[in-house]
């Protein structure tokens, strides 16, 4: 489906009919939504999950009944309760999402899943177009917040150092692709994805595609906009950095780097954090990267490589997205986002103390998006939009309960390692 | 493991050595394969003249290790070994004390007397000589032994119970507890060293009873199923370790009898006429004890009745749980509480009814299901939050009729939640008089073990079988003698 099919196929919902879905549908478009403060958009927040709560449980019994029995009456609930409805991620495996999805689910969409190397099922939720949608609306205009400028349309091109097969499983694949292609900014795909036998089952591996690579380190176009797991990025510097005289010359013949010149507004995009890899501190990765992948500002002027990481699920319909040295990660303004105390899983009132994240998107009009994925964040104060801005700390081990593999760039590292 | 508990076999015989091993980094010294076999060998005399000692004076004997044990106790002198043991198990202060106060029971001599009297139906003197049971027929019960027993397991009582009567059915025993409690157990028959310095008979105990520790791979432990001189191995735990044993003892030249005390757990079935106070503080009390770890802790139940009353009921649990948690610290690791959290929220969104604490040191967490348990779907996602793991938690499943509480008794085997214990050990039972006559016709038919009251599903009789069997019998065999012809 085409990001124009999305659209199309998103104005078409009989959902826009419904007074909350219409009032969220606006919301995403309000270019204003980042300006505001965030004491209004607590408030408003607040509106939108006691809504949330009623729409659901006029779209799905389940719902209703669940309220019930935990004795939550949406009209009034209370933060607190959101935070006692969320639940792991983990219930989402295979088609644990379906008794959540409204009864009144949209066809057409998609489904992305998570890597499932565990060896049990991935975690699956699907996307109706009008989810889509917003889900393009939304990253786009927290990637561009993030990033400190609009995406120019018709300028630039993309590196994603992912498969194209991948646009159509994993999420953070899907909206950078949807993202661009709405601005029309080129995407290449510097991965291709082969197929294998593993211990009798089929299995997936991505490999590097030297030439589409090369087209993009040669391009003149700028922005550059480099998408990478911090592995692969950090790979690639080291490459550089171990290179002979020799091979460094030809390389630079072949391709004009290193160093990568990634031109005016040129910037890392990076996801997925470093599972599956042996990966530096995330600060050595930008260090050693710096030195090889270059950008400079508006004016030309070099500057320190912009560097921002997104921090997506398979079951999150918004990322996070920090900004290297500027900002810490922050959500969309209409996430509401929240840390439980790893014990009590009691929502954390104070900053700075480790918790467990917990997401609650009410602008998801298809099931009830509040999970808590099994990371673990603290949180602090922050005098941009959202009053808080988060560092990522870790994510749960597997003694802790928790097992599911990362889907975006998370999968992509897997992968790449068992080359 | 402390580093402070020193693992040393416990012997008295001069033909010991011992070898170093390793366990989670600490050293245990076991027996060497050759002192180990000579053991056994010599075992076999020793019995015979264990044999000849009067069951009285074997009681005795027992009885007085009982007694000096409570002296040590009442005296603070097992302080040290009580904090070790908490620490080993992780089991709380409170409870490890209680423990500590049970081991005088189990070497009472009434007691012991009482489960012999039941054990063998031809009296105590038939442990001594022949006995005519009819005119011109004899029989006599003799050690069946070199016994075995491998013990697993945090509580201290288990390994207590066949040892005991191993010992007083006449048997040369070689016992291996498990790492965590190897220390408290030596301790317990220690004092029959001391006795032996005036008393044949205890000198005569004290070489019939060695205690060792033997790691997973000991090649020691290998040598003495496949070769020892064994009468009888009796393995008390599950899987893989009782397969693996098995299969080392069929090799045995000797054919030693192989006798398993499987994995079981325990299952309380509650009427709403019978859901009162007394009840609700039982089945809290069991769900508190041993962490629900022993073979009679109630680990899922069923309330029949109506689904109202059912909330009164597990309220008044939760109180209970409260009140009698709080004595008994319990502590997990970090871990625990994620796995736990999730779980309880993902019954809760399969339509269960989720009661908890949120004290950190008092987790508990009651369950109410309607007709079906909902575990099972939970346990799927979160294997780790398996029967082994599970602490201060019950799910209810509420039921209207006898027959579907039975049913949920049959079905708990082969219930994923239970993987890991062959079944129903223990049902505790507060129902009313008429309807628990038809409930233990259809209990019967089930396979469980034991049915008792739910307040003391705990605590056994000294008449009891285990398991259902009358262990002091299985530690012998039985002599049959004719003096006339029969045709």
């Amino acid at each position: 489906m085409s990001v124009q099919q999305v659209f199309e196929n998103a104005l078409k919902s009989k959902l826009l009919s419904d007074p909350y879905i219409s009032k969220i549908w606006d919301l995403v478009n309000d270019t204003t939504l980042f300006e505001k403060s965030p004491d209004y958009l607590r408030e408003l927040r607040k509106t939108l999950f006691r809504e949330a709560l009623l729409f659901f449980s006029r779209h799905n019994e389940y719902y209703a009944k669940l309220f019930e029995n935990m004795g939550i009456d949406p009209a009034n609930a209370e933060l607190d309760d959101v935070a006692r409805l969320a639940i792991p991620s983990d219930i989402l495996r295979g088609d644990g999402q379906k008794p959540f999805l409204i009864k009144d689910v949209e066809p057409g969409g998609e489904y992305f899943r998570s890597s499932g190397t565990t060896g049990k099922e991935p975690v699956k939720v699907y996307r109706s177009p009008l989810d889509l949608a917003i889900m393009v609306k939304a990253n786009t205009a927290l990637f561009e917040y993030v990033y400190g400028d609009r995406l120019e349309p018709n300028k630039g091109i993309a590196l994603f150092m992912a498969a194209e097969e991948l646009r159509h499983r994993l999420n953070f694949v899907s909206f950078v692709h949807l993202s661009l292609e709405a601005k029309n900014i080129n995407l290449i795909y510097g991965m291709d994805l082969q197929e294998g036998e593993r211990e009798g089952v089929v299995w997936q591996k991505l490999v590097p595609n030297k030439d589409r690579i090369l087209s993009f380190l040669r391009s003149k176009e700028e922005p550059k906009l480099f998408f990478t797991a911090p592995a692969g990025v950090y790979l690639m510097a080291k490459q550089f950095e171990t290179m002979n005289i020799v091979k460094r010359l030809a390389y630079k013949l072949a391709s004009g780097a290193p160093p990568v010149n990634l031109g005016r507004g040129g910037l890392v995009v990076t996801g997925g954090g470093s599972k599956g890899i042996s990966v530096p501190p995330y600060e050595d990765v930008v260090k050693l990267s710096r030195r090889y992948f270059k950008s400079m500002d508006k004016e030309g002027k070099e500057i320190p490589t912009p560097f921002m990481d997104v921090f997506g699920m398979t079951e999150t319909l918004t990322a996070f997205i920090d900004n290297y040295g500027k900002m810490d990660k922050v959500p969309y303004p209409l996430s509401e986002v929240f840390l439980l105390d790893p014990k009590t899983f009691q929502i954390i009132k104070e900053d700075e103390r480790e918790g467990i994240l917990g997401v609650f998107n009410p602008f998801t009009t298809s099931w009830l998006e509040l999970f808590y994925p099994g990371d673990i964040m603290v949180s602090h104060q922050s005098d941009r939009f959202y009053g808080k801005e988060y560092r990522y700390v870790r994510r749960l081990s597997v003694e802790e309960g928790w097992d599911l593999q990362r889907a975006c760039g998370g999968a992509l590292e897997e992968m790449m390692s068992r080359r | 493991m402390t580093d402070s508990a020193e693992i040393k076999p416990f012997v008295t015989s001069d033909i010991v050595n011992t070898v170093r091993r390793e366990i989670g980094g600490n050293a245990v010294w076991e027996l060497t394969e050759e002192s180990a076999l000579e053991l056994l060998k010599r075992g076999r005399e020793l019995q015979a003249r264990l044999s000849k000692i009067d069951v009285e004076e074997r009681l005795a004997l027992i009885d007085s290790v009982g007694k000096i044990w409570q002296e040590r106790l009442q005296n603070g002198v097992l302080e040290e070994l009580a904090k070790t043991l908490s620490e080993n198990t992780g089991y709380s202060r409170k409870l490890v004390d209680m423990e500590l106060s049970l081991v005088p029971q189990v070497l009472n001599a009434s007691n012991i007397r009482k489960n012999l009297e039941a054990s063998f139906k031809l009296g105590l003197s038939a442990l001594e000589r022949f006995v005519e049971l009819t005119d011109g027929e004899y029989f006599r019960y003799v050690p069946v032994g070199p016994v075995f027993i491998i013990s697993a397991g945090n509580s201290l009582i288990p390994p207590l119970i066949p040892t005991t009567l191993s010992l007083i059915t006449g048997n040369f025993t070689l016992l291996r507890p498990s790492v965590t409690n190897y220390c408290a157990v030596v301790d317990v028959y220690k004092p029959i060293r001391d006795l032996a310095e005036s008393s044949d008979a205890a000198k005569l105990f004290s070489e019939a009873l060695v205690i060792s520790y033997f790691t997973h791979e000991s090649p020691t432990l290998k040598r003495i199923l496949t070769s020892g001189c064994l009468g009888l191995v009796n393995f008390w735990g599950g899987e893989p370790a009782r397969t693996v044993v098995e299969k080392l003892v069929s090799d045995n030249p000797h054919h030693p009898r192989y006798l398993v005390n499987g994995p079981l757990t325990g299952f309380a079935i509650v009427d709403e006429k019978s859901a009162d106070d007394m009840c609700a503080r039982g089945l809290a009390l069991n769900v508190i004890l041993y962490d629900q770890q022993l073979c009679s802790s109630p680990t899922m139940a069923v309330f029949i009745g109506s689904w109202n009353r059912a909330i009164e009921f597990v309220e008044r649990v939760g109180r209970f749980l409260d009140d009698i948690g709080s004595g008994y610290r319990f502590e997990p690791n970090d871990d625990y509480y994620y796995t736990l959290q999730s779980v309880r929220r993902m019954l809760q969104m399969k339509g269960s009814k989720v009661y908890s604490s949120n004290r950190p040191d008092n987790m508990w967490t009651l369950i109410l299901s309607s007709g079906k348990s909902q575990l099972e779907d939970a346990l799927a996602y979160f294997p780790a939050f398996n029967i082994y793991n599970r602490k201060r938690f019950l799910e209810i499943v509420v039921v209207d009729s006898l027959e579907k509480a039975t049913e949920q008794v049959a079905n708990l085997p082969s219930n994923f939640a239970f993987t890991g214990v062959d079944g129903v050990q223990t049902v505790g039972l507060a129902v009313e008089e008429t309807e628990r006559e038809k409930l233990l016709d259809g209990l019967a038919k089930v396979g469980v073990y034991r049915i008792t009251p739910i307040e003391d599903m705990y605590m056994r009789s000294p008449v009891e079988p285990y398991d259902g069997i009358f262990l002091a019998s299985t530690f012998t065999y039985t002599i049959y003698s004719r003096k006339k012809t029969i045709v």
